[in-house]
């Protein structure tokens, strides 16, 4: 249940993100060239491929902007919490849980957080959408 | 008032036409232009009147128009069709030489242009009234996206086949993943793997197919705002909020 709420407010996110990068290009073609700068990133940022740790401090803040890590950080918390029936069972597994949970820095406190980041996400690329178009229609007429 | 009603019809049907005018004329006055009627055409009509610069070259019944000029000096060729050569004829001679034949029919005294008019007219300028309020333009706008949703059928299947297809590829390949051992690495591994594709693609269909709309809609929207249908602001507004309806 938790998964498919994590799941909704990722696309959501993301969706803002692409529309924010559909507005501001008046040619299909265009939008279709910029696009894989809206998905890449947050894969690469979310923590799958490369532990943040090792991301330079240089590029390590854009992991702040991408819907993707909070997302991967909610639902990884939601599957692999101590509390878990698959982390209980056994020493292992209970340790093999809590590396994840660390490599990925995710802590219980942190979760409200995660979601009013995804959720303050969704509304502020609208907004920037919004002033966009409003830049665009200003310089249209 | 008619303007070339005949204009990309074919003979048959443009002289069908033009009799039903004829008919119709019976209790009313018709006026219309037409290029290059066909010679049972131009017969059918009662009177006519050419232009030349301005000035009326001729203004009569079509009956007999063939011996007015004539009698002119200009004589139809047989078997032509009289309006053509007409046509022909003003646009050969320039008008100094159509005015020596008497060819150009002056206008009576009160129509004269070096005479000032009395009357004078003033167009008012064109006002941008947005006719319909906010709050009906948004609905209006939303109404049609909804409709634009369901209307538009190969997306729509082909969409939802793809949700259909790549969920069951996804609940196969991962198939118990999440009650597999913990304590082994390569679970764990497949674990996480699992959860971040899921996220993945949740996200990149959503997004991939909310960033095109912009650029589809654009055309319409301009075209609204240039006839004043609707402001620019409302369509800013509907897009932005509603588009994530389409998840």
């Amino acid at each position: 249940m938790y998964f498919v709420v994590t799941s909704w407010l990722v696309a959501i996110s993301c969706n803002s993100l692409a529309l924010m990068l559909g507005v501001s290009v008046s040619k299909t073609s265009t939008v279709t060239e910029l696009a894989s700068l809206v998905f890449f990133p947050q894969m690469l940022f979310s923590g799958v491929y490369v532990s943040t740790e090792n991301i330079p401090m240089v590029i390590r803040w854009a992991q702040y902007l991408c819907s993707m890590k909070y997302g991967m950080n909610l639902a990884l918390y939601n599957e692999f919490h101590p509390s878990m029936p698959s982390c209980d069972s056994d020493p292992v597994s209970a340790s093999n849980c809590a590396a994840i949970l660390a490599s990925n820095n995710i802590h219980s406190s942190d979760i409200g957080m995660y979601i009013g980041c995804l959720l303050s996400l969704f509304v502020g690329y609208r907004v920037l959408a919004i002033i966009i178009l409003y830049q665009k229609a200003k310089k249209f007429y | 008032m008619l303007d070339e009603p005949t204009s990309g019809l074919d003979s048959f049907s443009a002289y069908n036409l033009i009799k039903l005018l004829q008919q119709i004329a019976s209790n009313c006055a018709i006026l219309c232009t037409i290029h290059q009627p066909s010679a049972d055409i131009f017969f059918l009509f009662d009177k006519a009147i050419f232009l030349k610069d301005g000035q009326v070259v001729y203004q009569g019944p079509t009956v007999g128009i063939e011996e007015y000029f004539a009698s002119h000096g200009f004589t139809c060729p047989l078997n032509h069709n009289p309006c053509d050569f007409i046509m022909n004829l003003c646009q050969s001679f320039s008008f100094k030489e159509l005015e020596d034949n008497h060819l150009v029919m002056l206008l009576p005294e009160e129509y004269s242009s070096d005479r000032q008019s009395t009357k004078t007219f003033t167009i008012e300028s064109i006002q941008f009234t947005f006719e319909a309020s906010f709050l009906h333009q948004m609905q209006a706008i939303m109404y049609r996206g909804w409709l634009d949703l369901f209307r538009d059928y190969s997306t729509l299947v082909a969409r939802t086949a793809r949700n259909v297809v790549m969920g069951l590829l996804y609940g196969l390949i991962f198939m118990n993943i999440g009650h597999a051992d913990n304590g082994i690495p390569d679970n764990i591994q497949s674990h996480v793997g699992a959860i971040s594709m899921i996220l993945m693609i949740s996200m990149y269909y959503i997004a991939q197919s909310g960033m095109l709309n912009f650029q589809i809609e654009r055309p319409m929207i301009l075209r609204e705002y240039v006839t004043g249908t609707c402001k620019l602001n409302s369509f800013s507004k509907v897009y932005v909020m509603f588009d994530s309806i389409s998840i």
